[in-house]
């Protein structure tokens, strides 16, 4: 998929690098859609509600600020990758990707646990849209998260194998910039829940 | 934010169309200088809406005012010109390539920041109970929902209504089940509490139009839409600022700033700071209206 | 007090940053127990002067203008002053006609 980018002259290198970025932008841009049509269709369904939070049901657990804290410690460690592979470190750029994967996966599971805490504690009866959404908003994205691990765990491979140079950033930038993305809408998420 | 090597030799962190490191830093300042100056004119079109609501119906900032805690706008205050001082250390850590120091500095302008609009959230919530809002939303009432329908009657001019059951300007508790006494509407919304003691003037609080200040004018409720527009569109801002120091954060953490490239900290910072001088005058003109 | 990084922009001294911070705590200190004083209409105009001391304040030395080129304090001033002219000036036309709205006002 890749041309071996470290032989093309600096001029081009550099309009490739831009041209990925914009086309993660647009990505981005369009995964933007997705997400505020359902935070959208969340606050439809809360706005109309008569009474918010419904009687009965649980309050937000606590595995959900974990997941914060995870997703906050995956941005730092990507930016920090980032900053190695531009000095040319590629196997520290190795190990902060992988530490970030990691991270990525306990997110997961954090938030795996944030759902069975809800449906344990929750007194509401079956019909009631409230945990409805929360797991729609919450499911979708970490549909995403699990989606953004293949790249980063091939980014985390790939410098690892020393085949990303201070030259060329093998995407590592598209992959920081897609979970610090999925950082924001998670902030987005947590706001229209917790506030 | 490209660091590679140029083959032209001329340093990588000046874009092309700028003949020196010095030009680019200084057309980013004279930059973020007049979008600060629009911003002043921003508010400042809101600022010209106070004055003359304020300069033609004074006692409607008379009576609103008092239902703003003062203590709680002061303590905001502090907690901006703090978040100022960590900011204009951070741009000072930035240039001197003190990283880490920059990294806790910024995190700590956004505690100040996180805990200005925790107050404000409080306060706003407070007025949402109390229906306390803006415009046809101003339907004020005590929580037990024990209260007059102030919609009806404030569209009449000689419409005037007690506030405070006791006439003491301190907190009033909303008596638990009070039913308003047929005839005479009383409204058992609780007053922000007068000053810190010590400051406050002694006794029952100021003697002039004390009683007067007490009567709800009609068209109260366009102060309400004054304090929320105001201090709403500047919650934005601050929201935005921590955005903004939230990506700085991240540009720390990326090394952006190892070779001493400060530019962004100082420009992000000249924002804040704004940010900080707009609410003072804010915090002056709503909350401490005499 | 005359630090300067490699490129020659100035930066602050530590020392100079504590002491405006305590500056406009007290000036934030000053302004709220003014209120408890009263001085009639006198009271908003005092308010303002020290509102306005704090913002000098932070705008010559947190934003740096002190040691800047002048043309961006400029920039900055000029926007207060449009500003004050668009208050004074709306002040002024609103105060003229406010009798002829409301026949009640007491005529200036």
């Amino acid at each position: 998929m890749t041309a071996n980018t470290t032989t093309i002259d600096p001029v081009s290198r550099d309009a490739l690098a831009e041209r990925r970025r914009l086309g993660m932008w647009l990505f981005l841009a369009s995964l933007g859609m997705l997400f505020a049509a359902s935070l959208v269709g969340f606050l439809v369904i809360r706005l109309r509600a008569p009474e918010w939070p419904p009687a009965g049901s649980p309050g937000l657990p606590t595995a959900f600020w974990i997941s914060t804290a995870l997703l906050a410690a995956v941005s730092a460690l990507l930016a920090k990758a980032e900053g190695a592979i531009r000095e040319g470190r590629g196997s520290r750029a190795s190990r902060l990707l992988a530490a970030a994967a990691v991270l990525g996966v306990a997110f997961v599971l954090s938030q795996a646990s944030g759902w069975a805490r809800l449906l344990a504690d929750s007194q509401l009866p079956q019909n009631n849209l409230y945990l409805f959404g929360i797991y729609v908003l919450t499911f979708l994205h970490a549909l995403h998260v699990i989606g953004g691990l293949g790249p980063l765990i091939r980014a985390a491979i790939r410098s690892g194998a020393g085949r990303t140079t201070a030259d060329d950033h093998g995407g590592v930038t598209l992959v920081a910039m897609y979970w610090h993305f999925l950082g924001l809408v998670w902030l987005g998420i947590l706001a229209v829940l917790a506030l | 934010m490209s660091d590679q090597h140029h083959p032209s030799g001329h340093d990588p962190a000046v874009a092309h169309h700028f003949e020196s490191a010095d030009q680019q830093y200084q057309s980013a300042k004279l930059g973020m200088w007049v979008f600060l100056a629009t911003e002043i004119l921003l508010f400042g079109g809101l600022f010209v809406a106070y004055s003359v609501y304020r300069s033609n119906h004074p006692e409607i900032f008379i009576f609103g005012h008092r239902f703003l805690d003062k203590n709680l706008g002061a303590l905001n205050t502090v907690v901006l010109i703090w978040s100022s001082f960590t900011i204009a250390w951070a741009v000072r850590a930035a240039q001197l390539k003190q990283i880490r120091l920059l990294k806790w500095l910024l995190v700590a302008t956004m505690v100040f920041a996180f805990v200005f609009l925790g107050v404000k959230v409080g306060e706003y919530s407070s007025k949402w109970k109390h229906g306390l809002l803006w415009a046809s939303r101003y339907a004020p009432h005590a929580e037990e929902h024990v209260g007059v329908d102030h919609n009806a009657a404030a569209t009449s001019n000689e419409a005037s209504r007690e506030v405070g059951s006791s006439g003491k300007p301190a907190v009033v508790a909303a008596s638990a089940g009070s039913a308003p006494e047929s005839g005479s509407s009383r409204s058992t919304i609780p007053l922000a509490p007068e000053g810190p003691a010590g400051l406050a003037v002694e006794g029952e609080g100021s003697a002039v139009g004390h009683e007067t200040s007490l009567l709800e004018p009609a068209n109260a409720r366009i102060f309400f839409s004054i304090y929320f527009l105001m201090t709403g569109l500047h919650g934005i801002h601050v929201l935005g600022g921590i955005g903004a120091m939230l990506w700085l954060l991240l540009c720390a953490f990326r090394g952006d700033f190892d070779g001493g490239h400060f530019t962004r900290v100082d420009m992000v910072a000249l924002y804040w700071h704004v940010v900080d001088v707009i609410w003072i005058y804010l915090f002056l003109l709503l909350y401490l209206i005499h | 007090m005359a630090e300067q990084t490699e490129h020659g922009a100035h930066v602050a001294s530590l020392r100079l940053l504590v002491v405006v911070l305590i500056a406009l705590m007290f000036g934030t200190w000053l302004t709220v127990s003014a209120t408890y004083v009263d001085l009639g209409a006198l009271n908003i105009w005092i308010g303002l002067a020290i509102a306005t001391g704090k913002a000098t304040l932070v705008g010559l030395y947190y934003m740096h203008l002190r040691w800047d080129k002048p043309f961006n304090a400029f920039v900055f001033v000029s926007a207060f002053a449009f500003l004050a002219l668009f208050i004074g000036i709306t002040l002024m036309d609103t105060a003229h006609y406010q009798q002829v709205i409301i026949p009640a006002w007491p005529a200036k």
